[in-house]
């Protein structure tokens, strides 16, 4: 069982994001709120957590305290886990090497930093505040603070970005020797300001083609560098794949913790039950105090055991070591699917699969791994 | 058998939502005509196209009996009309087949533009008009000023008229007495040759073409051996019979009578409205009755199989359907963007909704319908006329000497005084030249218009309505054709020239034209794993532009805050969008875009 805490607070908003974050100050009642919340959801779930991720807006801006009292409220209702990963998420500019000194004190054990670039009119364009000097140095802070768990944010995709600019910046990246890489081709969301930009004809977007290259080249980087590309767009060391990524879909239990945050609760029967809370901290605060008088899990979306069986292939494609298995996920919840394991023998022998379950997605496919998910989701 | 002074003839001339099929249905329901399990919603209107959108699209005659104060016996035909203006024709014809007509009016809502139109039908075809207030027993209802209204706008004496409530049946007894002392008997000579009134006709599966008739002259009996005057072609009378409102055979149709003929009538098509039917004996020597026409379509507009290999079902389907609508014509249209289809013409608008609708309804079909478009004339320098309804087909380059021509109607608005800045307003954006400006009353306004066809036929009543809440009402008809700069504007999708998206437009509104179309086009359009540009042209030279981005191209590292339900739905919806819609080249169009363009923002 995961818990998933988001902490909408940044200091200014980045022009690609679409995660709920503000830039005002913290609310004097978000820790009683988070809280609230962590003790109603224990009414539902039981431990032991697993894993504890710290999302954002920047987490990395809270008080070590108050992620110190989170984290001792996860293990008080749930029960933590001796070896949990629990990660915080920050950027460059909001690193000390005292703060994060702070965090691992309080039981952060993972830090996920949003490096993005090291080309700093790159950085600029993606309206971060910091350079690719600072980066470099709060990555040699993390370090000096003790961060042996260190996973960076890289985003490329970027318009008027070449193939080989991005090329010399990677060599710099993969210098940093990091334990992990989460990689973001940019895609333009509407309701962001890029998204504003592009409908103004400010800019283009990348072809398909050059975007797919990039991507590629980045594979390529990572692998030269040591990283195993686990998942197809997360690169990590031997051992140091990031837990809380990869089991979203396969424990079936989460806790979603802050505004804009999704949890759900697995049935007996294999279906689902999600709860999705409001984009705004008024809003989540509001839902908290109304789903605590109201005493029951009162989901907003439930997924049939069917439903959740072919989510559970859509998300788990992705996965490029653990692959999918619906034969054994049908068999454990008693389900017959017949179209689905039609659609998935037919994708075996069209080479999109892998022949044995568990089924991996196969190199030729990762460029489709959208339209694979979606023929196995709509089978 | 009832005299044919005890006979009357009568239909009922309303604005649309006034009250008429609930009238109809009244009446039936006082003279016994149904039982109580019949007495649903609007009996007349039999197809479920017409119930379900509250309008009356074939004509409908009803015998009634009806035992007056005086303790004799009335026969009393009530013909329901038309009541939209794709089918004025029908509406004159039905209009002609009566004595008389109850003119109803909402006592809140006043006069308006259609009801004036069909008045001024009425009067030109002799009929008494009898002017009833309806709705008086709604708070908003003020018959004194909408009596008043009626009698400044159309000069009917209004000092008797009669105030109803069709929907509780106030007042509807004694209308039923006013009717038979006022309305005259229907006139004729029972002596004389037969020639009868064809009004309407509809195609029955098991009966086939069933004529609705108004005996002028003479007598029509089963067996007879009968001429229809301007289709040249003889039957034998099979059947007689009225509808009361049920099917009832009768020997024969005396003078004066309204009633229905069944001779074996094969097709619709050979069924006119507005023929005169005749005996075979004789009808040589016969005059046709007058107000003959045949009508032509106005509006035009592909329909396309959203499967290709649906083509060959869609022309079945146009045929079967036709036996029940004479007035749909078709030709095979070849689209390079969409294939094989059908050019359709239409009475207009709503007519073309009804059709598109009853195809796929009717015959389960999944269509793809362009944007209507009016028939243009091309007038060559040697004389020749060449028309044209496809703007596939207008010529880019064309000879300086060729001259476009295109149809204008006279348009009637009818609207309080409040709106009349408004209204003349649209018509000015759409290049309507005004003619006169009348005051009916003192905050009732007359404007009459001279518009081209084009810019009217698709959503200009729509625009009218929601610009005057409600408020104006419009009737019109096909004036002349005039010369008129016009020029082809091309809509290109990724470069590449989508003929089925084509439309003419003057010169002078090419730019915000083809501006509003490419963002019409952007809202339209799905997202793809590419960027679609769309862009308008006028022969080679583009003139807007829109971009739609490209789908998410989801490699995003985390799921955003768990959200899988987002994933998924995005996944969802990108197959279930797919099934309605048509490629071209490598992008999806969606069905409905191909009609929407027209639409204005």
């Amino acid at each position: 069982m995961q818990v998933y805490i988001h902490y909408p607070y940044c200091a200014t908003l980045c022009p690609y994001c679409d995660f709920f974050s503000t830039t005002a100050d913290e609310d004097p009642g978000y820790q009683a709120s988070a809280r609230k919340e962590l003790a109603i959801w224990s009414r539902f779930l039981e431990g032991p957590v697993t894993s504890i991720y710290f999302g954002g807006g920047t987490p990395g801006r809270m008080a070590p305290s108050l992620c110190a009292a989170l984290i001792a409220d996860v293990d008080k209702r749930f029960g933590l886990s001796s070896s949990a990963e629990i990660t915080l998420e920050t950027n460059p500019d909001d690193v000390t090497e005292q703060g994060i000194r702070d965090f691992l004190a309080a039981g952060v054990n993972r830090l996920s930093m949003g490096v993005q670039s090291l080309d700093d009119e790159e950085l600029k364009m993606l309206g971060r505040r910091h350079d690719s000097a600072s980066a470099i140095a709060a990555v040699a802070a993390a370090r000096a603070a003790g961060v042996e768990n260190l996973s960076l944010d890289l985003i490329f995709g970027l318009p008027n970005q070449s193939e080989s600019g991005l090329k010399t910046m990677l060599e710099r990246f993969f210098a940093l020797q990091v334990e992990h890489v989460s990689l973001y081709g940019l895609t333009i969301e509407e309701g962001t300001q890029f998204g504003v930009d592009l409908a103004a004809g400010r800019f283009t977007e990348l072809e398909r083609a050059s975007w797919l290259r990039m991507y590629d080249l980045v594979a390529d980087a990572a692998s030269s560098h040591g990283l195993e590309r686990y998942e197809i767009s997360n690169f990590a060391r031997p051992g140091r794949c990031s837990r809380h990524n990869r089991s979203y879909w396969r424990d079936g239990n989460f806790v979603a913790i802050g505004p804009g945050a999704h949890g759900q609760r697995r049935l007996k029967n294999g279906g689902l039950q999600r709860r999705f809370n409001p984009r705004s901290v008024k809003g989540w605060r509001a839902a908290v105090e109304s789903w605590d008088k109201a005493g029951e899990f009162a989901p907003h979306e439930e997924l049939s055991p069917e439903s959740w069986l072919r989510e559970a292939c859509m998300v788990g494609l992705r996965d490029l070591r653990l692959g999918i298995d619906p034969q054994g996920w049908a068999r454990s919840f008693n389900l017959a699917d017949e179209t689905l394991m039609a659609t998935v023998k037919r994708l075996v022998e069209c080479g999109d699969l892998s022949a044995v379950a568990p089924h991996r997605l196969l190199s030729k496919a990762m460029h489709r791994v959208d339209a694979v998910a979606a023929e196995l989701l709509n089978a | 058998m009832i005299p044919r002074e005890r006979i009357r003839n009568f239909s009922i001339i309303a604005h649309i939502d006034h009250g008429k099929s609930t009238l109809a249905d009244r009446l039936l329901s006082i003279t016994g005509g149904l039982t109580q399990r019949e007495e649903r919603a609007q009996f007349l209107d039999k197809m479920d196209i017409e119930r379900e959108r509250g309008i009356t699209i074939k004509a409908q005659a009803v015998r009634l009996s009806y035992t007056h104060t005086d303790g004799l016996e009335y026969m009393i035909n009530l013909v329901d009309t038309p009541g939209h203006v794709d089918f004025g024709y029908e509406v004159s014809r039905s209009l002609a087949a009566c004595d008389g007509a109850l003119l109803v009016v909402d006592a809140s809502q006043g006069v308006q533009a259609q009801t004036l139109a069909n008045v001024y039908l009425a009067l030109d075809n002799d009929l008494e008009i009898l002017p009833v207030l309806n709705k008086v027993d709604l708070p908003a209802a003020d018959p004194k000023r909408v009596a008043s209204e009626i009698e400044e706008s159309i000069g009917l004496d209004t000092s008797e008229i009669l105030s109803i409530s069709a929907k509780s049946g106030l007042g509807v007894e004694t209308l039923l007495q006013t009717l038979v002392e006022k309305l005259p008997a229907p006139s004729g000579d029972s002596d004389a040759p037969l020639r009868a009134l064809i009004f309407d006709s509809w195609y029955d599966p098991y009966r086939g073409v069933v004529l609705l008739v108004r005996v002028v002259d003479g007598k029509i009996s089963s067996g007879d051996d009968i001429f229809l005057m301007h289709s040249s072609s003889k039957y034998t009378v099979l059947e007689v019979g009225a509808y009361t409102p049920h099917h009832s055979k009768l020997d024969g149709l005396e003078t004066g009578e309204i009633g229905f003929v069944i001779c074996g009538i094969k097709t619709l098509r050979d069924a006119k409205v507005g023929d005169t039917l005749c005996a075979v004996k004789g009808a040589e020597l016969l005059e046709p009755l007058s107000g003959f026409e045949d009508v032509k379509p106005m509006v035009f507009a592909g329909i396309f199989p959203v499967e290709s290999a649906d083509y060959s079902e869609l022309g079945e389907s146009l045929e079967k359907l036709a036996l029940n609508d004479a007035a749909i014509t078709w030709e095979v249209e070849n689209s390079s963007a969409l294939g094989m289809g059908y050019r359709c013409g239409f009475l207009g608008l709503l007519h073309m909704e009804i059709v598109q609708e009853r195809l796929e309804r009717e015959f389960d079909l999944d269509l793809i319908t362009t944007a209507p478009t009016v028939v243009y004339q091309l007038k060559h320098p040697d004389g020749t006329v060449e028309t044209l309804d496809n703007p596939a087909k207008f010529p880019n380059e064309r000879r300086r000497e060729t001259i476009v021509l295109e149809p204008y109607i006279s348009a009637e608005i009818h609207v309080p005084n409040e709106f009349v800045g408004t209204v003349m307003r649209i018509c000015q954006e759409r290049r309507g030249e005004q003619k006169e400006m009348r005051y009916l009353t003192k905050d009732r306004v007359t404007l009459s218009y001279e518009l081209p066809m084009s810019e009217v036929v698709f959503d200009f009543f729509d625009v009218l309505k929601s610009n005057t809440k409600g408020y104006a009402s419009m009737d019109y008809e096909l004036s002349e054709f005039r010369e008129s700069d016009l020029i082809r504007l091309d809509l290109l999708v990724n470069g590449e020239s989508v003929d089925a998206l084509s439309l003419i437009t003057h010169k002078d509104n090419a730019y915000s034209r083809g501006r509003s179309l490419c963002k019409r086009m952007k809202a339209e359009l799905p997202r793809h794993q590419f960027v679609v540009a769309v862009q308008s042209a006028v022969g080679n030279k583009i003139i807007a532009r829109e971009t739609i981005p490209a789908l998410r191209k989801d490699v995003t590292a985390k799921c955003y805050g768990g959200d899988i339900s987002r994933k998924r739905k995005l996944l969802e919806k990108q197959k279930k969008g797919k099934k309605r819609m048509k490629s071209v080249g490598n992008v999806q169009i969606p069905q409905a875009a191909f009609l929407n363009i027209l639409k204005s923002d």
